[in-house]
């Protein structure tokens, strides 16, 4: 079989079993029970599928997943994450749109502890849209912010979706942890800015209103009592990976006991919190675990079958320049997003795209940074981004899809500028991780 | 016949118990491995073991729960505006799909077993541990996975309906 019908073979598998509803994992095992079938000598192949399996979970690198989970539905369920929301809400004081600040400071915060774009899409715009809507303002301001955070939670670090980046593309997991700060604080900045310029163009679609004065003294205890305890626990792991004193691994567990900690501290640490944090973490290790199950063998059948060289050649056959090359994988990656979740995304492309990036002379935690960002834009990106349905099923009844596709757009190309700034100064990806030294 | 359903459906939740305490048990590990090291001494191989193969187990012994809880994310864009009457016939169909797919690996992982057993193989990391020990895992996930797959091709609650997390 040619390398093209191999590749078109197993690609349609997966993308028919999963298109007709087939859970993710499953649609990735079925396709390599057939393509081990065909590519790997039959019987033999699934039981090769089997122990493939065995190796891929059994991988000490992946420990960070589920305590990242655990540790953001720590966050959430013990209402550490409420606790830090409304200090920086009453911090900012009547900054014109200050809202659309809080939620891009706030949400960022908590959609990068709870790690689920879509999760916490719907968690921040059920709660924060009606309550702007209340105060008088735009939906584009409600909206937009909300939409662009999930961008920051995916590659500001502690990301579960850029652990397992780094495990498929067998890249140092701290390296691409640490990569995404600078980046996703620049992020931050450019919607910031976004938000500023808005502001001032239409003063009225963010209304000043009255809050009650908060002295500096209060300021103060509120910053330390309940925004710098959480915050200290992101510090904290960050600057573990960063000094080296402990792996990706190892940090996530002390993120996920520290915020136990702060819990208990906070009189917050329920029997039911954590039941129910633990079954929340667990669900989504499972379903991701399972998935990386499939993983193994599908990128196994890719090389066997002669299809990822074979795409790759032809890719490179068209001597196109590195940037056009570039543009093209962020624009698969794009039209991916629409309609499907990350980690399929990446089981698809990684087995592809890494190798070229490599034969391109890309640097590949800097290539990782830009796939992560790639797949948060597709997720918001009209008219078929998962997010954007997320946000229609929570916003206020009435709100249009339209309003919905025109509040992303500001916030899309902020990501879109971050890339090219990525492009023209990759120093801005890889200035951390050799810094560090890992 | 309800004693053996509620029997069993107890089984799978006590496979799903046990993945959430190995689930706590990564961090406290973890954490212990750590603590011991900057204490000095060497923490102990299990320690760091025990998290590889806690992953392995947990990942096998939680999904036939979260099957039933229609936990595996699935993509909706495509049959989410099919006439109710089909997308019930499509569910069922992508139900016994998985099933299929579930009892031919939990086959597959019995012959897997016995071939284990058989051929006396160990996994050799830190210590040597019987593979069948390990694979075992395979046939009872996967059965249990048919199981609860096929439960969903007759059940009146089809798996399709509802919203599933998305990751």
């Amino acid at each position: 079989m040619a390398w093209h019908e191999a590749l078109l073979f197993l690609l349609s598998a997966v993308l028919t079993l999963m298109l007709i509803g087939a859970p993710v994992a499953f649609a990735f095992i079925g396709a390599n029970l057939v393509g081990a079938w065909f590519f790997m000598g039959g019987e033999v192949g699934i039981t090769q599928l089997l122990s493939n399996g065995f190796g891929a979970l059994s991988n000490f690198g992946l420990v960070p997943i589920p305590l990242f989970l655990l540790m953001g539905e720590l966050f959430f369920r013990t209402g550490l994450g409420m606790r830090m929301f409304n200090a920086i809400d009453q911090l900012m004081g009547r900054v014109p749109g200050r809202l659309s600040y809080v939620t891009v400071v706030g949400g960022t915060a908590f959609s990068t502890l709870s790690g689920s774009s879509m999760g916490s899409t719907a968690l921040l715009g059920s709660l924060l849209v009606p309550e702007m809507e209340r105060r008088g303002y735009k939906r584009h301001m409600s909206i937009g912010p909300i939409l662009g955070t999930g961008g920051l939670a995916i590659i500001i670090p502690p990301s579960a979706i850029a652990v397992l980046l780094a495990t498929l593309a067998k890249l140092d997991i701290g390296d691409v942890l640490i990569a995404g700060i600078i980046p996703g604080l620049l992020l931050a900045t450019l919607y910031m800015v976004t938000i500023w310029i808005k502001t001032k163009i239409d003063p009225d679609a963010a209304p000043a209103y009255d809050v009650d004065p908060v002295s500096f003294s209060q300021k103060i205890k509120l910053f330390s009592r309940d925004i710098m305890p959480m915050l200290g626990v992101i510090i904290m792991i960050v600057i573990m990976m960063l000094t080296g004193f402990a792996t990706p691994s190892e940090a996530a567990a002390f993120g996920a006991l520290g915020i136990i900690g702060l819990a208990a501290l906070f009189k917050a640490l329920t029997f039911e919190a954590f039941k129910l944090s633990v079954v929340g973490a667990l669900k989504v290790t499972l379903m991701a675990y399972l998935i990386v199950f499939g993983s193994a063998t599908f990128s196994q059948l890719l090389a066997f079958s002669g299809a990822s060289s074979g795409l790759i050649e032809w890719a490179i056959s068209f001597d196109l320049s590195p940037l056009l090359m570039l543009t093209a994988m962020f624009l698969v990656l794009l039209v991916l997003g629409t309609f499907m979740e990350a980690i399929s995304i990446m089981m698809i492309t990684v087995p592809f795209f890494f190798p070229l990036a490599q034969s391109l002379g890309f640097d590949l935690i800097w290539f990782s940074i830009i796939t992560l960002v790639a797949l948060e834009v597709g997720f918001s990106t009209p008219p078929l981004g998962l997010n954007l349905f997320v946000m229609k099923g929570v916003a206020p009844p009435g709100t249009t899809m339209k309003e919905i596709y025109l509040a992303s757009i500001p916030y899309i190309l902020c990501s879109i500028l971050l890339v090219i700034l990525m492009v023209i100064f990759p120093g801005i990806v890889t200035w951390l991780p050799y810094l560090s030294g890992n | 016949m309800s004693s053996f359903i509620r029997f069993y459906d107890r089984l799978v939740n006590a496979f799903a118990f046990v993945s959430g305490l190995m689930l706590i048990w990564l961090m406290v590990a973890v954490v212990l491995s750590v603590l011991i090291r900057n204490f000095g001494a060497q923490p102990p191989a299990w320690l760091f073991t025990s998290t590889e193969y806690s992953m392995f187990y947990l990942t096998l012994l939680g999904a036939p729960w979260l099957v039933r809880e229609k936990g595996h994310v699935y993509i909706e864009v495509a049959i989410s505006n099919l006439p109710p009457k089909i997308l019930d016939a499509v569910s069922r169909l992508v139900m016994f799909i998985c099933a299929v797919i579930s009892l031919v690996l939990a086959w597959k992982g019995l012959e897997l077993v016995i071939s284990n057993i058989q051929g006396s193989d160990y996994d050799v990391r830190t210590y040597f541990v019987p593979m069948w020990i390990l694979t075992v895992a395979y046939p009872i996930s996967f059965a249990l996975m048919g199981i609860e797959f096929t439960r969903f091709i007759f059940s009146k609650n089809a798996f399709h309906s509802g919203q599933n997390g998305e990751f």
